[in-house]
């Protein structure tokens, strides 16, 4: 009687936190559909807070940093633009349009950044390849392709599954395994070092020292993504596209 | 030396004065000779443009470190650099002695200009540090024979026009006239100089110096002659006026008639160095119109101008080759920089402005590309200007200028698709235009997508199933392969598990009451057990053969004593008119599983 008794109970707290779950994704999907409709309405502003909200709520999600991207656009801010496409291409790396709108409202901002070297362009092409697959199903396949190796390798020490087609098949396996892995790795690597921001302000100098006084290297614009060094107080160095480096006010930038 | 031979002298007797002198003499006149350097000409008298060989030799007793200037500057005379050394040595026995001559040679070939008494100075020559001077040597040059026109031998020029204006087109032709019976008779033909153009602005079109070219066959005044071109000028008169376009001279070694007739009546033919040189033609060059329009610089003749571009659709910031083609009849090179407009739309890199000429049915073309790269500055239609050329149209007389339309260039957002024209009549959908693209659709829940499966430690947990597994593989292979290198042990295993089974069977079967079956399991069970130990057949083991076995697998006296026992209890309850108990037969089952047990101890190693 006992255990029947905490049995209902533990299925009925269970219950409660699910429909707790449910009612609060409700809501959220509630106010992500407003913003919606107020972007078909054109109001851009609302939708904007709209957005935010939802985003506030706890929920990262592709389609809610798209469509904030959107938002952003049409109201002029073409770095908050930028930003958010680039964080809803890091939920959802193959969303060709996501990917259109960034590249679209990339060729309107101020500054053009040609990458020089062949180091920076192949820092920039890897990143590019990395980001458009999925790091939720590059795990899953190499998991699924070790286990597959590891089974047939397994049979192979038993003698049960000696065929050409599982020596194939192990192989293929295999490098599959190490390529996912190394995906997983250059995934891992430009989440942790190629740690990048979009310029929010205007106009930002990046000076050669954190200082106002220090003399200017260059002048970023709205839109122009940046790569963090380091920090130092209130300033942060950063390094562009094409190799340029200098000590920008964090507040000019906004991380991705 | 001469110290030395003093010293002899000092040192004999009077007697021996005269024969010390002649040594000194003898040794003096050694000394002379040790380096001897002279010149000399392969011949003393030679031809206006004839080739006269010198050469500047050094004679030694032994191979020496000579130095000779590289050329010679000799009034009237041309000199090559100089060729060699040429070295030779000579060994010989004189009189007892070994003699040793060593010779350097080195020529110089020299080419007279004008006929008359020239000298050939002394020349330099550094032996091991140390200058000798040549002889002078006097050469004479006559003046070569030259055909009278209409001979076997002749030199033409022809000129385009005789009549122009400045900086108009000329086309100037040399020509050898052979005649075709001589020809054959001819070699050895060269040209003595090259044509120096005054007040001509003068392009090199053919040279047979550097090209193969044929000759042609022309009858004039019923003699047929063979002619080769010798060169072809385009040329442009450079300022009004009348002007000469100089002769060139060519040399040849020609077999011509003596006068005297052989005993054939044929006339004997000798060799002999003659040069030919061509009439000096003047041509009337005219100034051109006066108040020439803004932008003339100087061409003249008939042009054309294209544009053209090497696509019209681009992307942004991808580059463009930019072409302005002026062709025709004139001198494209005087030309000069085009007045290109500027180009606010683009990024213009340096321009290339490269100009050639081409000989296309006996008229000559000019060409002029003035190619550049330029970039799109941004998205949208932008535009190449037109531009314009003026130049002089001797044909009208007047100047004319034409022009180029502006190219339109489609360029779309840097990355966008580029749509191109295809090759039939149809026309390929473009965009026309970009912006975003919608939203996302309405969702009825939303997701946290920020979650990672690496995040998950479960993830990194699961990897361990498959390394498991196949650690579990290799324990198992190397089990395998451990037994598989003691066959006894292998052989005993066997058997132990044998033994089990059948002692299973046994146990079934006094389960169901068949104490046969269940005794006659138990003593299969004991005896396979034994035959394994002892690699045989359990059908020809013999209790004395099983206490044989036993004994020397080291089994204990009672033990063995108990086995022999139990086997006895099961063959007499098998072979037992009367049925034995089920208890009996389950005691013996179990003093046979006990025995299994103790026995295994023993025979598996």
């Amino acid at each position: 009687m006992k255990r029947t008794l905490a049995s209902v109970f533990v299925l009925a707290l269970a219950f409660a936190v699910e429909s707790s779950s449910f009612a609060s994704n409700r809501g959220l999907a509630r106010l992500f559909n407003e913003g919606n409709a107020a972007y078909r309405q054109g109001r851009y502003e609302d939708a904007i807070v709209a957005y935010n909200r939802v985003l506030t709520g706890g929920v990262r999600s592709s389609a809610v940093y798209y469509n904030l991207g959107n938002s952003y656009y049409r109201t002029g801010k073409l770095g908050l633009a930028i930003l958010n496409f680039e964080r809803s291409l890091r939920l959802d790396p193959g969303n060709d349009d996501t990917r259109h709108n960034l590249r679209f409202v990339s060729s309107l901002v101020q500054d053009r950044v040609l990458v020089s070297s062949f180091e920076l362009k192949f820092q920039e092409k890897l990143s590019q390849l990395l980001g458009y697959t999925s790091p939720n199903f590059v795990a899953v396949i190499v998991l699924l392709a070790v286990c597959v190796s590891a089974g047939v390798g397994g049979l192979w020490l038993l003698g049960r599954f000696r065929t050409r087609i599982a020596m194939v098949i192990f192989v293929g396996c295999c490098v599959l395994a190490a390529l996912g892995a190394s995906v997983m790795a250059g995934q891992k690597w430009a989440a942790d070092e190629g740690r990048t921001g979009i310029v929010l302000a205007d106009q930002a100098n990046a000076r050669f020292e954190p200082s106002e006084t220090s003399r200017v290297v260059f002048v970023v614009h709205e839109g122009t993504k940046v790569w963090l060094i380091r920090r130092d107080g209130g300033w942060a160095f950063v390094r562009l596209a094409n190799g340029l480096r200098g000590w920008v006010q964090q507040g000019a930038f906004e991380m991705i | 030396m001469v110290r030395v031979a003093g010293c002899m002298v000092r040192m004999h007797t009077c007697g021996r004065i005269f024969i010390g002198v002649t040594g000194l003499l003898l040794l003096a006149s050694l000394g002379r000779a040790e380096v001897q350097v002279f010149a000399r000409v392969d011949r003393n008298q030679a031809q206006v443009g004839e080739q006269v060989v010198l050469t500047v030799a050094v004679v030694s007793q032994k191979p020496l470190s000579v130095q000779v200037p590289p050329t010679l500057r000799i009034s009237g005379v041309t000199c090559s650099q100089v060729r060699g050394p040429a070295t030779s040595e000579e060994m010989s026995i004189s009189g007892g002695r070994l003699l040793r001559r060593a010779t350097a040679e080195y020529a110089y070939f020299l080419t007279a200009e004008r006929a008359g008494e020239i000298e050939i100075p002394a020349i330099p020559v550094t032996v091991e540090g140390t200058q000798f001077l040549t002889q002078p040597i006097r050469l004479t040059v006559g003046k070569s024979p030259v055909l009278e026109a209409g001979g076997p031998v002749q030199v033409r020029v022809n000129v385009s026009r005789t009549t122009v204006y400045q900086g108009e087109q000329i086309v100037v032709e040399y020509l050898l006239y052979e005649e075709a019976v001589a020809s054959s008779r001819i070699q050895n033909r060269q040209l003595v100089r090259d044509p120096s153009f005054l007040n001509f602005w003068a392009e090199t079109l053919e040279d047979i110096r550097r090209q193969q070219i044929p000759t042609r066959r022309e009858t004039i005044n019923g003699v047929a002659y063979n002619v080769l071109p010798i060169l072809r000028y385009v040329v442009f008169p450079t300022r009004a006026g009348t002007l000469t376009v100089p002769s060139i001279t060519v040399s040849l070694v020609a077999a011509l008639p003596t006068g005297a007739r052989t005993i054939w009546g044929e006339p004997v033919l000798q060799p002999r160095q003659i040069s030919v040189s061509s009439p000096e033609r003047t041509i009337e060059s005219r100034a051109l119109p006066a108040n020439p329009p803004a932008g003339f610089s100087g061409a003249v003749g008939s042009f054309s101008i294209t544009s053209e571009v090497d696509r019209t659709e681009v992307a942004e910031g991808d580059p463009i080759s930019w072409k302005v083609i002026i062709e025709g009849d004139g001198n494209v090179k005087s030309v000069g920089d085009l007045r290109i407009p500027d180009l606010p739309d683009f990024r213009a890199y340096d321009p290339k402005t490269t100009a050639s000429f081409t000989v296309t049915q006996g008229a000559v073309r000019g060409k002029l590309v003035h190619e550049r790269v330029v970039m799109p500055l941004h998205a949208g239609i932008s535009q190449i200007p037109g531009t314009t050329f003026t130049f002089f149209d001797p044909r009208t007389r007047q100047y004319r200028t034409i022009a180029v339309e502006a190219k339109k260039i489609t360029v779309t957002a840097n990355g966008a698709a580029v749509a191109h024209t295809p090759a039939g009549g149809q026309m390929l959908v473009k965009e026309v235009g970009s912006d975003i693209r919608y939203i996302q659709p309405d969702v009825s829940s939303l997701e946290d997508e920020s979650w990672r499966l690496t995040d998950s430690p479960l993830y990194w947990v699961s990897y361990g199933l498959p390394v498991a597994w196949v650690l579990l593989a290799f324990g198992v292979r190397a089990r395998r392969i451990r037994m598989g290198a003691n066959p006894a042990r292998m052989r005993a295993l066997g058997a132990a598990g044998e033994a089990r089974r059948r002692l299973k069977v046994a146990r079934l079967a006094l389960e169901k009451n068949d104490v046969h079956g269940g005794i006659q399991a138990v003593a299969n069970s004991l005896t396979e057990l034994v035959a394994a130990a002892a690699n045989t057949t359990a059908a020809g083991l013999t209790s004395s053969r099983i206490s044989e076995v036993l004994s020397e697998k080291q089994v204990p006296e009672d033990l063995r004593k108990e086995v022999l026992a139990t086997l006895a209890q099961c063959d007499e309850i098998r072979y037992a008119p009367t049925s034995a108990s089920a208890d009996a037969a389950r005691a013996i089952y179990e003093k046979g599983l006990g025995l299994v047990r103790q026995l295994l101890r023993y025979l598996v190693p």
